[in-house]
């Protein structure tokens, strides 16, 4: 391919990596979708190394300048019209100008100019695409970008380095010249650019994380799409949640950073996230919407009232990254404890739930720590408990309900003796005798948990919460209705669980007044969906990368920097005292020796000293040289060093041979290629034919060779090289 | 041309010496004096289109901190890199290159002639790319037109250029500029080297007028006296007689007259000129007396080829007669050295102008060029055969 071909075909290769960028976000009309990729398709089938004709001469749609500005012009009018009118945005009118003005370079590419423009243009598309989103395709497109930018900029160097050289008038002759223009690419400049590529690839990554981030986010426009979620609003409509059971959507990725080995039971894990105390027949709300400000410490630890601010953070840690969701709640595993984000404040009520001051535009991460609840055990065999007055007030409440009811929670917990009891056998009651079912019709009842326990029989976690939460305030146990998360499927690549929509769920805390709340769950466990193991475990090593683009590059932060600098110096400082004690040992060690030769030289001992000082370290020298000659001969397949110089001397006389026109043909023998430089060049023939006769010897007969004939080949060698050099002078002379 | 035309001057090689020589000044102090050592011969510049690469990186940058916006900051760090490998690459191109000048053995002023330089590019398996080679002279380079796109590892190219130098005297190069672009066209980063080289430039040669060589003609004809002796010219034919050469037979003849015939040749009697220049000149006459010195030249030049043996009294220095090659490029050589005095006149002439009248007196050619009507020479002008100013050769 020659170069210009190359740098044609790289620099299409460039616009589409931007055109594909923009394209991936979503924002792009249909129409410019359409004309951009059938712009870039036609370029590239133009270009294209099987083409049969020479681009360079040639652009692709051929129109007047003066057309080309009118067209540019009118294109701009439509962008300010777009941003006043149509968009009504900057960002959005200023990407559909973008792949205007990439279409038209495109099609007119010719000059300089042109081809900066185009990279130009190119960057502005990655640079859009990079304010839009933070997927991952991202990083497969900006390396794509990254490759195509080192090749591109490469040979628009080499072109015009070229182009210079031919307007600057050189001597006839001169542009045939190999080092005069680009030759068509080689093997080698296809390795070395990808190389550098690499090189460049490796540096931007190291740059990138030892950038200090110092961002103050003055403009920062989020445009992410924010998920919708349901049940964590003020008030719940029971049924709601069954809408999106079976929505796949990622909501959360947990890691457990302390619990690697031994993971907590995910049947004991619930990322808790709103409670509900008032239920009215049909939906849940909260009797008390007051909300304080958690207190944080100068650390940016946000800690509950229930946990000590001064030990800092306990229990189990959870490291959340949570998609932009459209609510201010924030999850953790029950009951949350401490809490450390990127957030400057932090709300609670009394329900224990955790609300951010603003819904958060896009996906961030945060860490919380959990204390986990616990029956304490005279709670759980007290035969009655005596509860506050508000506490029974507040979760006590009852809708209207037929007797029924009542009579079904006595029937269930008749062989109780102990609240506790009655919570278990009422918990046990709906998990066997109830059936989980989506699926159940979309009739309006009057009650719908009557309708569950009595009629229907069948639902989801709601009704089966609610029901609970119901039962247990008819027996005078105070409880509420909890909604949140199930840990969702376990990744074992990345060793984190990933929660989608479908693993919403609503759950029973009950009270204790010791012990506090603690949870329930009455509804039963349903085996999830066989799926395709091969394609399951593809998503899961994608989700597990999707989780490092997260956690390394998305929310890389000023934390994340201190932290890494803290663990370098951490680890320096081990290493320094690793180094430090085997110092001293080394000393010990000779402080031994020392001793027990100490008989043996009793008087001469700095000199003693310094002579197996000395002879260690010649014998050291001796055994690394002769291990690196030895390598190197064995590199080369041959026994001495000696012959594989000899080989290499002959290969460096046909490098010679190749500047004057003289190659050896693959099928010529090294004989019959001495007789043709003895042919064509009889001066040359003087140095290359004994230089052949030891070459054949080493080469095939496997010859030693003197020291003597060795200096006789590289003699023969400069020789020629001067011959070639004389020749050279003379013709250019 | 042949190759003895062409002086091999020093070369230079270009690769990271292992001699380094840190005083002990404190950890920063000898950071600082390593990278001056390390520095002393480089210098990068923005090109236009790096400028505007700069420019483009510093809005991304500003952007960065701006949004906070993390792949922004990778864009950064990507146009970071570039900056940087363009660094590393053009520093890995500038590297283990052998440079040699190849200045002519010879030159006169004004007449072209061709320089070059040999360029081996002795990496094991790096390209050199983009690379400019000029000549540095004091504070300016000057532009060879010496532009390799791509020379190929272990690869050797000789590049000539047209040189044309408008003075005599001593033509001093101080080093060597080389420049590259590579990789990416975003700096212009200079190498430079010290590699010096001196040229004796010899005077101008210039065709000398008709008049003036009839005059010489006609002096050089009353000189000559045709006698045998060695020589190239035919002399005579005469019979073989014992002891002549085998080599003098005229077979020819030998032939036709069916008796060994063997032929004399006629002795190439030297005939002798002394070109006088007096270096003693008011300031005013700096450009006469140069052109006195082309035309003391151009007549060593003229009298060479008609086989003189030539003298030079230059000044106070007397060259004595010789002939050849050789003999010449030294008058040369003095011709091209030679300053004019400072002195308008002396009362005394040098003892070595003396000599003049009595050359002139045996017979010898004496020919006394002279860039003004100096008063002190004028009893010389009545001893030489000929007195030429320079206004009437020019």
């Amino acid at each position: 391919m020659t170069p210009d071909r190359a740098l044609r075909l790289s620099s299409t290769i460039l616009a589409s990596s931007g055109f594909l960028a923009l394209a991936l976000t979503g924002e792009l009309p249909g129409l410019l979708l359409v004309a951009g990729t059938a712009t870039l398709l036609a370029c590239l089938a133009h270009i294209a190394p099987w083409a049969a004709h020479e681009p360079p001469t040639t652009t692709l749609f051929r129109l007047s300048r003066q057309t080309w500005n009118v067209l540019l012009l009118m294109a701009f009018a439509g962008f300010v019209a777009d941003w006043l009118w149509m968009s009504m945005d900057l960002l959005p009118a200023g990407i559909h100008f973008l792949i205007l003005l990439m279409i038209s370079k495109l099609l007119t590419l010719q000059d300089r100019k042109d081809f900066l423009h185009l990279y130009a243009i190119s960057l502005l598309e990655l640079l859009s695409a990079a304010a839009l989103t933070t997927e991952l395709w991202y990083a497969a497109v900006f390396t794509v970008f990254l490759l195509a930018t080192i090749w591109t900029l490469l040979l628009y160097h080499l072109r015009n380095e070229a182009e210079d050289f031919a307007g600057a008038r050189p001597a006839p002759g001169a542009e045939d010249d190999p080092v005069h223009r680009p030759g068509p690419l080689t093997g080698r400049f296809f390795w070395t650019t990808n190389g550098i590529a690499a090189g460049a690839f490796c540096l931007t990554l190291a740059i990138f994380f030892l950038t200090p981030r110092i961002g103050a986010g003055f403009f920062n426009k989020n445009r992410v799409e924010q998920i919708r979620t349901t049940g964590f609003s003020e008030q719940v409509d029971l049924g709601t949640m069954g809408a999106i059971k079976l929505d796949q959507t990622v909501v959360m990725r947990v890691e457990f950073p302390d619990r690697q080995e031994s993971l907590p039971p995910a049947e004991r894990l619930y990322f808790r996230g709103v409670a509900f105390d008032v239920y009215n027949g049909r939906s849940w709300s909260k009797s008390a919407g007051e909300r304080r400000f958690v207190g944080r410490t100068t650390e940016g630890l946000f800690t509950l009232a229930s946990a000590s601010p001064r030990e800092g953070p306990s229990g189990l840690r959870q490291d959340i990254l949570i998609e932009a969701l459209d609510t201010t709640t924030l999850f953790g595993a029950s009951f949350v404890a401490s809490v450390r984000g990127a957030f400057d404040l932090l709300r609670t009520d009394e329900t224990g739930a955790l609300f951010l001051p603003y819904t958060p535009l896009s996906r961030f991460q945060y860490s919380a720590w959990s204390v986990p609840d616990r029956v304490q055990d005279d709670e759980r065999t007290a035969r009655t408990l005596s509860y506050d007055q508000g506490i029974a007030e507040q979760f006590l409440q009852l809708p209207d309900l037929s007797p029924n009811v009542s009579a079904l929670a006595k029937q269930v917990t008749e062989q109780a003796r102990t609240p506790y009891d009655r919570i278990v056998a009422v918990e046990g009651h709906l998990r066997n005798g109830y059936r989980y079912s989506l699926d159940i019709g979309m009739t309006a009842s009057a009650n719908p948990v009557e309708e569950f326990l009595f009629v229907r029989k069948t639902g989801y976690c709601e009704h089966y919460a609610t029901a609970m939460v119901l039962l247990l305030r008819t027996l005078g146990i105070p409880a509420r209705l909890v909604t949140g998360f199930l840990p969702g499927e376990w990744n074992g690549f990345g060793r984190y669980y990933t929660i989608r929509q479908r693993d919403a769920h609503a759950w029973v805390e009950a009270y204790f007044p010791t012990s506090g709340w603690v949870t329930f769950d009455p509804t039963p466990s349903v085996p999830p969906a066989a799926s395709n193991q091969l394609w399951a475990g593809a998503g899961k090593v994608v989700d597990s990368i999707r989780l490092k683009w997260d956690r390394f590059i998305i929310q890389y932060s000023l934390r994340d920097q201190i932290k890494m600098a803290q663990g370098v110096r951490e680890r320096s400082e081990k290493v320094q005292g690793r180094a430090f004690g085997l110092a001293a040992t080394a000393r010990q060690w000779i402080a031994d020796l020392h001793a027990r030769l100490r008989p043996f030289m009793p008087k001469l001992e700095p000199l003693w000293l310094a002579g197996w000082a000395s002879g260690l370290a010649a014998i050291l020298a001796l055994v690394w040289t002769w291990i690196h000659r030895h390598r190197r001969s064995h590199r080369s397949g041959f026994a001495t060093p000696r012959q594989a110089t000899a080989v290499r001397l002959y290969s460096r006389m046909l490098q010679v041979m190749e500047t004057r026109g003289l190659v050896k043909a693959p099928g010529s023998t090294a004989i019959e290629f001495a007789g043709v430089i003895a042919r064509d060049w009889s001066e040359a023939g003087r140095y290359a034919a004994p230089l052949t006769e030891l070459y054949c010897r080493v080469r095939f007969g496997q010859a030693p060779l003197s020291p003597e004939e060795l200096a006789q080949a590289e003699a023969l060698l400069n020789g020629l090289r001067d011959l070639t050099l004389h020749r050279q002078m003379e013709e250019v002379l | 041309m042949k190759r003895e035309a062409f002086v091999l001057t020093r070369d230079f090689t270009v690769q990271p010496s292992s001699t380094l020589r840190l005083t002990p000044h404190g950890f920063f102090e000898r950071v600082r004096q390593f990278f001056r050592w390390f520095y002393r011969y480089r210098s990068i510049r923005l090109t236009q289109d790096g400028t505007r690469f700069v420019i483009l990186t510093l809005a991304i940058g500003v952007a960065a901190i701006n949004t906070g916006n993390n792949l922004l900051y990778l864009l950064l760090a990507m146009m970071l890199s570039l900056i940087v490998m363009s660094g590393v690459l053009s520093e890995q191109c500038l590297r283990q290159l052998e440079i040699r000048r190849l200045l002519p053995r010879e030159a006169f002023a004004n007449r072209p002639t061709t320089g070059g330089f040999s360029i081996a590019n002795r990496k094991p398996r790096l390209p050199t790319f983009s690379l400019r080679v000029m000549d540095a002279l004091g504070a300016t380079t000057i532009d060879r037109g010496v532009h390799l796109i791509h020379l190929p590892p272990q690869a050797v190219t000789v590049q000539s250029y047209p040189l044309l130098i408008a003075r005599r005297g001593l033509y001093r190069l101080d080093g060597l500029k080389l420049l590259t672009r590579f990789p990416f066209g975003l700096f212009l980063k200079a190498a430079n080297l010290p590699l010096e080289d001196e040229l004796v430039v010899y005077p101008e040669i210039r065709p000398l007028p008709e008049r003036l060589l009839h005059d010489l003609a006609t002096l050089g004809h009353e000189q000559s006296t045709p006698r045998r002796g060695p020589g190239v010219a035919l002399y005579n034919l005469r019979g073989y007689q014992a002891g002549d050469e085998s080599r003098a037979i005229h077979w020819k003849t030998s032939a036709r007259q069916a008796k060994l015939m063997v032929k004399e040749t006629e002795a190439e009697d030297q005939r002798h000129v002394t070109l006088a220049l007096p270096t003693d000149a008011p300031d005013a006459t700096q450009a006469q007396f140069e052109q006195a010195v082309a035309l003391t030249a151009s007549l060593a030049a003229f009298f060479h080829e008609q086989g003189y043996a030539i003298s030079l009294l230059l000044g106070a220095h007397l060259l004595p007669y010789g002939s050849g090659s050789a003999h010449v490029h030294r008058l040369f050589h003095a011709l091209a050295l030679c300053q004019r005095s400072r002195s308008a006149s002396s009362d005394a002439l040098p003892a070595s102008w003396l000599t003049l009248a009595e050359r002139t007196g045996q017979g010898d050619l004496t020919l006394l060029v002279t860039s003004w009507n100096d008063p002190c020479l004028a009893p010389v002008k009545r001893q030489v055969s000929r007195v030429i100013m320079v206004a009437e050769a020019s």
